[in-house]
């Protein structure tokens, strides 16, 4: 539904967005993901046409907005990083403005925006002035906006900013909603969300895509390496058996011995499954294994890990 | 409901929804007032040359100050995003906001009918004359509108949208006031773009396709300028 290839975005001189190359199929909902600055809005602004890019290709929904400007705007619903609002006008008549805008026809035009005001929990506001407004209900103005039209793609650049705690899980509810009839790219900085709404994160840092999987892959390969098990043994000894375990690449004891139970940390070697051999190891000396699990990385710590990598990869790049 | 048309109704519904349309109206009127009562007490012709012709000067600086914020505001705000996302063009969008700021011209011009109303009531004044003034001034102010909504598209600061619409004017004006101190072709092309040579006509009552055609030529030209500048400044 959505496919870049190759696509940079040069200020002068400064490249805010360098050859990232993504794809979002159809019914997607794809979280995108940087720190501030990272070119995200960029991204979102290219892919929405309101700017062409340096260099490469955009397309959705099989238009690309360069070329064919008309036909791609009126399959994407936008939200922007700040809520594109004309604080003189009522919650309805923005509503019907932007449905007029988007070439709703007229017979479906009051349908349309009666359900994005309903979706949006906007009804109860719908004669009040845009200006008049607290920061949460005009952007839940801006998020029916970008509904108005059923377009099936929706571009939203940090769709919860700005909203209460009951408000965000309102919006995460609706986000969910559209899922299936949408194919969504939503970007965020807060992690949590991401992880909770979208299958799929890309990862983007200083214009530049740094990783992109899916959400529970992103958060397995990163511990992929590392196990934690509880032991019943004596430390030093079992800390020394492990390590003879060929899959094994390192290993930390957590906790000391208490009450004869030892906590370890094993690292494993890359692209090894350390843990049947662990199991035979411990059987054969007899030493019971009480737990072993596979700690799941939040997608904090990833997010952290690749983007605080990539000024260190940088500088090596350039000596 | 075509992109012409929307962004035309939604133009008019905010001038007409801010306070700076009904000042400007006001001063436009209040000033119009004192130079008919002027120009009726010193010659005593029942003629709307004089108001014209003062009127027109007032022209120069009250419409930078309309047409600022037809796009800097926009910028501003950042609706700029919403109109450039939709499935309109910037032609569209430039014609639509120049056919609503025109519009409220026209409308405060309609509210000056009170003057050729008391001549008519009170004279007998010579009726094409009039009306060919008011198409005259109609034109000239809707080219300057032009203008003002080209500067307009230059940045997103209403004040300097401002200034750079009364520089760009002033120069009309100028122009008009060089063409006397100079002689020969220079002269003959200084009266040609001078926007006062092609207006004066019209208070003596004659309509020449040369210069209506002078001030549909600006009104396209200008126009044609604020659609590019916005396209340009998108690639930047």
């Amino acid at each position: 539904m959505i496919h870049l290839e190759h696509v940079s975005k040069w200020y002068a001189g400064r490249a805010a967005v360098e050859d990232l190359s993504f794809s979002v199929e159809e019914g997607e909902v794809v979280g995108f993901l940087g720190p501030n600055g990272a070119g995200k809005t960029t991204t979102m602004r290219i892919i929405t046409g309101y700017m062409p890019p340096s260099e490469g290709r955009v397309e959705v929904a099989g238009f690309d907005p360069v070329e064919d400007p008309v036909a791609a705007k009126s399959r994407i619903g936008y939200l922007p990083e700040s809520p594109p609002l004309y604080p003189e006008m009522s919650v309805l008549t923005y509503l019907t403005f932007v449905s007029d805008l988007k070439r709703v026809p007229r017979s479906q035009r009051t349908k349309q925006v009666e359900q994005a005001m309903e979706r949006t929990g906007l009804t109860g506001v719908r004669h009040r002035l845009i200006g008049h407004l607290s920061k949460g209900y005009r952007q839940r103005v801006g998020i029916a906006q970008a509904l108005l039209g059923e377009p099936p793609v929706l571009i939203l650049d940090e769709p919860t900013v700005g909203l209460d705690p009951r408000q965000i899980i309102e919006i995460r509810e609706l986000i969910r909603e559209l899922a299936g009839s949408h194919t969504v790219l939503l970007s965020s900085h807060i992690l949590p969300e991401v992880q909770a709404l979208c299958q799929r994160v890309i990862i983007i840092n200083r214009g530049r895509l740094v990783a992109e999987d899916r959400t529970e892959n992103l958060s397995a390969s990163k511990a992929g390496g590392r196990l934690e098990l509880v032991v019943q043994a004596p430390a030093p000894a079992v800390a020394q058996r492990l390590e003879q375990v060929p899959e094994v690449a390192g290993v930390r004891i957590l906790e000391p011995e208490t009450g004869g139970q030892v906590r370890l940390q094993v690292d494993e070697r890359p692209g090894m499954d350390a843990r049947p051999a662990i199991f035979f190891a411990l059987a054969e000396a007899q030493w019971p294994i009480l737990e072993l699990t596979r700690p799941r990385f939040s997608l904090e710590e990833v997010f952290m890990e690749l983007v605080t990598q990539e000024p260190a990869e940088a500088g090596e790049g350039s000596a | 409901m075509s992109g012409l048309g929307t962004i035309y109704r939604k133009e008019l519904r905010i001038l007409l929804a801010s306070p700076l349309s009904y000042v400007v109206a006001a001063v436009f009127l209040a000033l119009g007032g004192y130079f008919f009562w002027l120009f009726l007490a010193n010659t005593a012709l029942a003629s709307l040359s004089g108001y014209f012709g003062n009127s027109s000067i007032v022209l120069v600086f009250i419409v930078p100050v309309l047409t600022m914020r037809l796009w800097a505001e926009e910028e501003a705000r950042g609706t700029a995003e919403l109109l450039l996302t939709s499935p309109v063009s910037l032609g569209q969008v430039v014609v639509g906001k120049f056919l609503a700021v025109a519009t409220l011209f026209a409308g405060i011009l309609l509210l000056t009918v009170g003057y050729p109303l008391v001549l008519i009531l009170r004279s007998d004044p010579h009726l094409p004359t009039i009306l060919t003034s008011y198409l005259g001034f109609f034109l000239l102010g809707a080219a300057f509108l032009a203008v003002g909504l080209f500067t307009s598209t230059l940045t997103h600061h209403q004040v300097i949208a401002a200034v750079t619409g009364f520089g760009l004017l002033l120069l009309f004006w100028f122009i008009d006031l060089a063409a006397g101190s100079v002689t020969g072709t220079l002269r003959q092309v200084l009266l040609a773009l001078s926007a006062f040579t092609h207006f004066e006509p019209f208070t003596r009552g004659l309509i020449s396709a040369a210069d209506v055609t002078y001030f549909l030529s600006v009104i396209a030209g200008f126009l044609f300028l604020a659609e590019r500048n916005l396209e340009r400044r998108l690639w930047g």
